[in-house]
């Protein structure tokens, strides 16, 4: 069985101004990823900015015979500060959250187990936001072998001045060379290119892509790079972009086919029928161990 | 720091630690960029690493020492296994045949607000037109499980689909109050090519916003949780939860504070089947009633629920799939 030391780091946005981001990482799911019931987990989380990391966090997770003894440090708080203000420029804050085995223990599930990371505040709507994964994306393995190109998107974009409906991609280059971000407009000829420096995330409004002038618009986005980036799309008050609505991730131009051989398709049948019979079998035993 | 892992691993995909392409790059100065990350498996996955790679590579040019290096053997892949290699031939010869995909999408109504569904089969200028065309059914249900509206389309290749699926939900003058249902999304596609883009999205849309987010596949589970924080106790949060089988559910909603484990909420009811119910998260109401919740939904019958967070006067509502 392949075995690792670390779990595929995760990204996802810095709370706007105004919001609280918590981030509690299931203690049992963890485990359930460990060789053996008892590891140390080092556990580093860190705000950056342009570059910087302004707020680091690094804790030692213990866990003995299956129990987390610190779970305090797979729960994580961080407030939303001045420059973290989303009208105050492109360049925003984004967190990186990395966990590695200390000693002897491995890992036998390189991904993170799936958790939202909850946004909240007072006088703001709480949403929710699933975390990216900065290595490892399969769908994203799957198109680049399918189609040599990276392109994320949302089917369901919308810009409205009149109804105050604004949306931003939020694109997050967490790797150490510049890189460049193209977006692409349902029925518009447009195709504006942002820099993205090194560790950095830029939010695009698409007011500013599209001209205050050209809305209302409704439709495909897409945002290609030659190397694979990070992207999140923002839904939010047109006039006050930290009032947020809520925050997705993208969805990439799959790569999966539409047909598959007959052979395949009766395998995933056996398998499923085999899964049924196996849980009823579990099922039945349980019951009549617990009758003995 | 978080720098830790960026000074020992470079391709997480492929487990290539930063210090064995750095002595690639010096034990083969004659090999360029791209057949280097080849030869040593860096970026030939997912490729988020390959800027990081780049970055190295210039770094180990300027870094690089004098005097003799013993050469690297670099990295050999893993090659597949015999039974692997077996279906692989088989699947080869064996006829092709479309793949049926089923989705779910709950449907919110009310004066003010309205649930679109989105398919789009969109073409990206950088891989052209590679979807293929798709056949699309939808069947939309009231909460009780009444099947209103059957309808079929087809979806080629640079169209999409955007259809208002909350109408007809409510027959009568709507009110402020929230009614539920939903809406099964059958597709399957025409020719033998990728799905591209056209994962159903559904919007929930008010006067003042709208949010959208991604359908799942509708075989529902049986246990469903969810972690959420009641920092703003104007605010309404709630689950929309869609029966997938044809017999009734029933449903029980427990929600515990992870500040004041004594505090814990039970609630229960009923959901037809192929029916939709709408829950109100029952927060505790007495001592400290801010912070973390743990969200716990169980179900008897496999049931897709999603989550939703509005604003008090209901018009800025966000769902996301638990």
């Amino acid at each position: 069985m392949e075995t690792f030391k670390y779990l595929f780091p995760l990204v996802s946005i810095a709370p706007p101004l105004g919001y609280r981001l918590n981030q509690v990482i299931n203690a049992n799911a963890l485990v359930a990823r460990t060789r053996g019931a008892s590891a140390r987990m080092e556990v580093n989380r860190a705000v950056i900015l342009s570059g910087e990391e302004i707020i680091t966090d690094n804790q030692i997770a213990v866990f003995e015979n299956g129990r987390c003894l610190t779970p305090e440090v797979l729960a994580y708080r961080v407030d939303g500060a001045d420059e973290f203000d989303w009208s105050r420029g492109d360049f925003v804050p984004y967190v990186e959250t990395h966990i590695s085995m200390l000693d002897d223990g491995e890992f036998t599930d390189p991904f993170f187990p799936a958790f939202y990371t909850i946004y909240s505040g007072v006088g703001r709507k709480t949403f929710f936001s699933d975390n990216v994964l900065k290595f490892g994306d399969t769908v994203a393995i799957l198109q680049i072998r399918s189609f040599q190109s990276w392109v994320a998107g949302y089917p369901a974009s919308a810009v409205d001045a009149t109804h105050d409906i604004g949306e931003s991609a939020i694109v997050i280059n967490p790797f150490l060379r510049p890189a460049l971000a193209t977006l692409e407009f349902e029925r518009r000829e447009a195709r504006p290119r942002f820099r993205v420096p090194p560790r950095s995330a830029r939010r695009i409004d698409f007011v500013r892509c599209l001209g205050v002038d050209r809305v209302p618009w409704a439709g495909q986005v897409f945002v290609t790079s030659p190397t694979r980036l990070l992207v999140f799309f923002a839904k939010h008050s047109l006039k006050d972009p930290n009032n947020i609505t809520t925050v997705e991730h993208p969805d990439l131009y799959r790569g999966e086919p539409t047909f598959e051989p007959a052979t395949q398709r009766m395998r995933k049948i056996l398998g499923r029928k085999l899964k049924i019979l196996r849980g009823r079998l579990r099922f039945r035993h349980r019951q009549r161990a617990s009758t003995l | 720091m978080i720098t830790k892992f960026q000074d020992e691993l470079l391709c997480f995909c492929n487990q290539v630690d930063q210090e064995t392409f750095r002595h690639a790059v010096w034990t083969n100065p004659a090999v360029n960029f791209f057949d280097l990350c080849a030869r040593f498996s860096v970026g030939t996955k997912c490729t988020a690493c390959l800027l990081n790679a780049e970055a190295f590579y210039l770094d180990a040019y300027r870094s690089k020492p004098l005097g003799p290096i013993i050469a690297s053997t670099g990295q050999t892949r893993k090659g597949l296994s015999l039974r692997r290699r077996f279906w692989n031939l088989l699947d080869l010869w064996a006829p092709r045949i479309p793949i049926g995909l089923g989705d779910r999408a709950p449907v919110l109504a009310a004066r003010h607000v309205r649930t679109k569904l989105t398919i789009a089969n969109s073409v990206a200028a950088a891989i052209g037109p590679q979807s293929s065309r798709f056949l699309v059914i939808l069947r939309r249900y009231l909460a009780d499980g009444t099947l209103y509206k059957k309808e079929t389309f087809r979806l080629g290749a640079g169209e999409r689909l955007d259809v208002t699926v909350s109408d007809g939900l409510i027959e009568e003058v709507p009110s402020d109050l929230l009614v539920v249902g939903s809406c099964e999304i059958r597709r399957k596609g025409l020719d033998d090519l990728y799905r591209g883009t056209t994962r159903p999205h559904f919007t929930v849309e008010t006067d003042v916003a709208a949010s959208t987010v991604h359908t799942q596949g509708s075989e529902g589970k049986f246990i469903a949780g969810m972690l959420t924080a009641n920092d703003n106790e104007a605010e309404r949060q709630f689950a929309v939860m869609m029966n997938c089988t044809d017999k009734p559910a029933d449903i029980t909603v427990q929600v515990m504070s992870l500040d004041q484990l004594d505090q814990r909420v039970v609630e229960r009811t009923t959901v037809a089947g192929r029916g939709t119910a709408l829950v109100y998260i029952p927060f505790p109401s007495r001592g400290k009633t801010t912070g973390l919740y743990a969200v716990e939904f169980i179900t008897t019958r496999r049931v897709k629920t999603y989550y939703g967070v509005s604003t008090e006067d209901g018009h800025r509502i966000s769902m996301d799939h638990l």
